[in-house]
């Protein structure tokens, strides 16, 4: 489905609203959504959510070979799905221009950015290396989709942990995780994404817009920054003119915000670790859906009691009724079977007409459907009549060379002899 | 190996704030509606500008005009070989960003339901490609005679040790040297395209921003004196 463009009433609202500075959802110009952040049960997956927006991530890794390129490295890939789910402006298995502005953003963030170490993933050089996977799952989208993708994705890195292993001089050893502590990824830094709406020239700043905003504004600037107060990234999501100095502004305002959501993200993870230690069990995504909807855990155990079982039937039974089964299975070929039949019946009647028609002698009393075959005997009995009859001609040809009326037959014969060629043309086609 | 020497001279012997020589044709293609040929030092960029036409029906756009780019690199650009000119990764984010910055640079609201496209093709990639690309692109829009807010000038500009160097080179887009790609119109303050690669820290940001809007300052008065010369020469008619 296409995208729906705001209409020009409500776009008009929605600014005169932010240029009063005023938001529909009670916010500040520059207040930010509340974030949630929420690791699974599993090991490696993480949902952040940013007002209605809503991603999950996935963190997997398993042992691959590594390029000629870079035989000693790691390999981090980034999967992005958009699926219509989240947004109805999204098609079903491709990426769009915004989803590949995504998945080009989140791969120079969380790869090009160098936050992880892969060389720690190198298992052999230039035989075996850990290819770990991220996966991002865009559940619902209303605007900032990016620094929510980011976070849940270098949330679920974090908390992710690969299988411990040990080298032996021919093969390699992957331990589960009960044998060996699986190993944490390791981590350098943790860039946090931001975007920032910008109006009238770059004048007025909107800080995380939700979808409608960002479709009113003029575009917005998205700034990776990490805790040690490094840009990570810096692109100019729309076609707008700013100025350097709205560019640094833009800069600081994810500064301040990178550090706030650092916190965050370790506290979660460390949490998860303290609780994980006193096995206690994680509460996983559970806890992101409202306690009152969750009935289904209160319902009692009921005692079921299941009805007497009876013998089953004979062994001869069961052959004799298997094959019926097998017949029945496929009602729809035997259905075209049928319809193709039908055609040939239909096809061969056709054929009978005109094969009739150039034989000009045959007569036909059945109806058309049975005498198929009766006609194609009938007619084989006429040639070979025809066929007797032409010996015999030729035969009084030969006896009779001087007789009187030997013009007379000549042209009889003729005659017949024409239509030979006709039947067997006739014939010819109803073979094909 | 430092990049700048003690002496302060970078590895091709420049200054740090100093840009390679800037050579350009304009009117090359005769097909095209503009076509220009731009060399930033060994960094070789052809570009050719089709339209504005009817373009296709499915990236018609009702109110302005849609700018369709293509950003490709020979397959013996680089020092080592390529196997796919376009169509990867990069080359693809490369042609997004030269639409985005070109969408804001052409007047689209002139053009309503047309298409303009544009077609770059780095022969040789010696650093600061896209940079480059931005410039043949600029001045292959004013040979077609498309209505512009200006001429866009673009410039990297990378930063060693606190003190930033302009128009890299090949050898010294690395990957630990922080660099910024910008684009400005007219050398004004006026920025269509920011893009940064690897990790800047916030004080070094200003730094560099000044650096790469200066560059870009500079980059812009070589394109006009180039625009002007071209149009004297292709219009008589006009004087001067």
């Amino acid at each position: 489905m296409r995208v729906q463009p705001v209409t020009i009433c409500e776009k008009a609202l929605i600014l005169e609203a932010l240029r009063s500075g005023k938001r529909f959802d009670f916010r500040g110009l520059e207040e930010f959504r509340e974030v949630k952040l929420v690791v699974g049960a599993e090991i490696g997956t993480a949902i952040c959510t940013i007002g209605n927006t809503k991603v999950l991530a996935a963190v997997s890794a398993q042992i691959a070979e590594p390029s000629s390129m870079r035989p000693h490295k790691g390999v981090i890939n980034i999967d992005v799905d958009l699926s219509p789910m989240a947004n109805y402006a999204n098609e079903h298995d491709r990426l769009g221009s915004r989803g590949m502005e995504l998945i080009r953003l989140l791969e120079l963030i969380i790869r090009d950015s160098r936050c992880i170490d892969v060389e720690s993933l190198c298992i052999r050089a230039g035989k075996e290396i850990w290819k770990v996977r991220v996966d991002v799952r865009i559940l619902d989208d209303d605007g900032s989709l990016l620094d929510c993708a980011c976070l849940a994705a270098i949330t679920a890195l974090q908390h992710f942990k690969r299988p411990n292993v040990t080298l032996e001089p021919h093969h390699t050893l992957i331990y589960s995780e009960y044998e060996k502590a699986p190993v944490p990824l390791n981590i350098y830094h943790m860039p946090i994404c931001t975007t920032i709406g910008l109006l009238d020239k770059g004048q007025m700043v909107v800080i995380d817009p939700t979808d409608k905003e960002a479709a009113c504004l003029d575009g917005s600037i998205v700034v990776a920054c990490n805790k040690r107060r490094e840009v990570c990234a810096l692109h100019q999501s729309t076609n707008l003119v700013l100025s350097t100095k709205q560019i640094e502004r833009c800069v600081k305002l994810a500064m301040s915000r990178a550090e706030a959501l650092t916190a965050v993200v370790s506290d979660v993870v460390k949490q998860d670790q303290r609780e994980r230690s006193a096995f206690k069990r994680p509460d996983g995504f559970a806890i992101t859906a409202p306690a009152l909807i969750l009935t289904a855990g209160t319902v009692a155990a009921r005692k079921i009691v299941a009805p007497v079982v009876k013998n089953e039937p004979d062994v001869e039974q069961r052959a004799m009724y298997q094959p019926s089964i097998v017949l029945n299975e496929n009602p729809l070929s035997v259905g075209s079977v049928k319809q193709e039949e039908v055609d040939n019946d239909a096809s061969i009647s056709e054929q009978v007409e005109m094969i009739q028609n150039s034989v000009g002698k045959v007569e036909v009393t059945e109806t058309q459907k049975s005498s198929t075959i009766s006609n194609r005997k009938r007619e084989e009995k006429e040639v070979d009549d025809l066929l007797s009859g032409l010996d015999d001609d030729e035969e009084e040809v030969q006896t009779m060379t001087l007789g009187a009326e030997e013009p007379v037959q000549d042209v009889t014969m003729q005659e017949e002899e024409e239509e030979q060629p006709n039947l067997l043309l006739a014939k010819k086609k109803k073979k094909k | 190996m430092s990049i700048i020497s003690e002496h302060g001279f970078r590895l091709d012997g420049r200054r740090p704030a100093q840009i390679r020589n800037v050579n350009t044709r304009l009117g090359l293609n005769r097909n095209a509606e503009g076509s220009s040929y731009l060399e930033h030092g060994n960094t070789k960029v052809l570009c050719a500008v089709y339209g504005p036409y009817e373009g296709k029906a499915s990236k018609r756009l009702e109110d302005r005009c849609a700018i369709v780019c293509q950003y490709s690199t020979t397959t013996f650009s680089g020092l080592e070989r390529k196997n796919r000119p376009r169509g990867d990764r990069k080359s693809t984010e490369m042609s997004r960003l030269l639409e985005k910055a070109f969408e804001s640079v052409i007047l689209t609201e002139s053009f309503p339901r047309s298409q303009i496209d544009i077609f770059c093709e780095v022969i040789q990639g010696d650093g600061s490609n896209l940079a480059a690309c931005v410039n043949a692109t600029s001045l292959a829009l004013a040979d077609a005679g498309i209505p512009m807010k200006g001429i866009a000038s673009a410039a990297t500009c990378g930063i060693v040790e606190g003190n930033p160097i302009v128009d890299l080179t090949s050898r010294e887009e690395t990957d630990l040297l922080p660099r910024v790609t910008l684009a400005t119109i007219c050398g004004r303050d006026e920025v269509v395209l920011v893009e940064l690669h690897n990790r800047l820290h916030i004080d070094h940001l200003s730094v560099v921003m000044e650096a790469a809007k200066a560059t870009c300052a500079d980059v812009y008065e070589c394109l006009a004196v180039v625009a002007q010369q071209h149009l004297k020469a292709c219009a008589p008619i006009l004087g001067n």
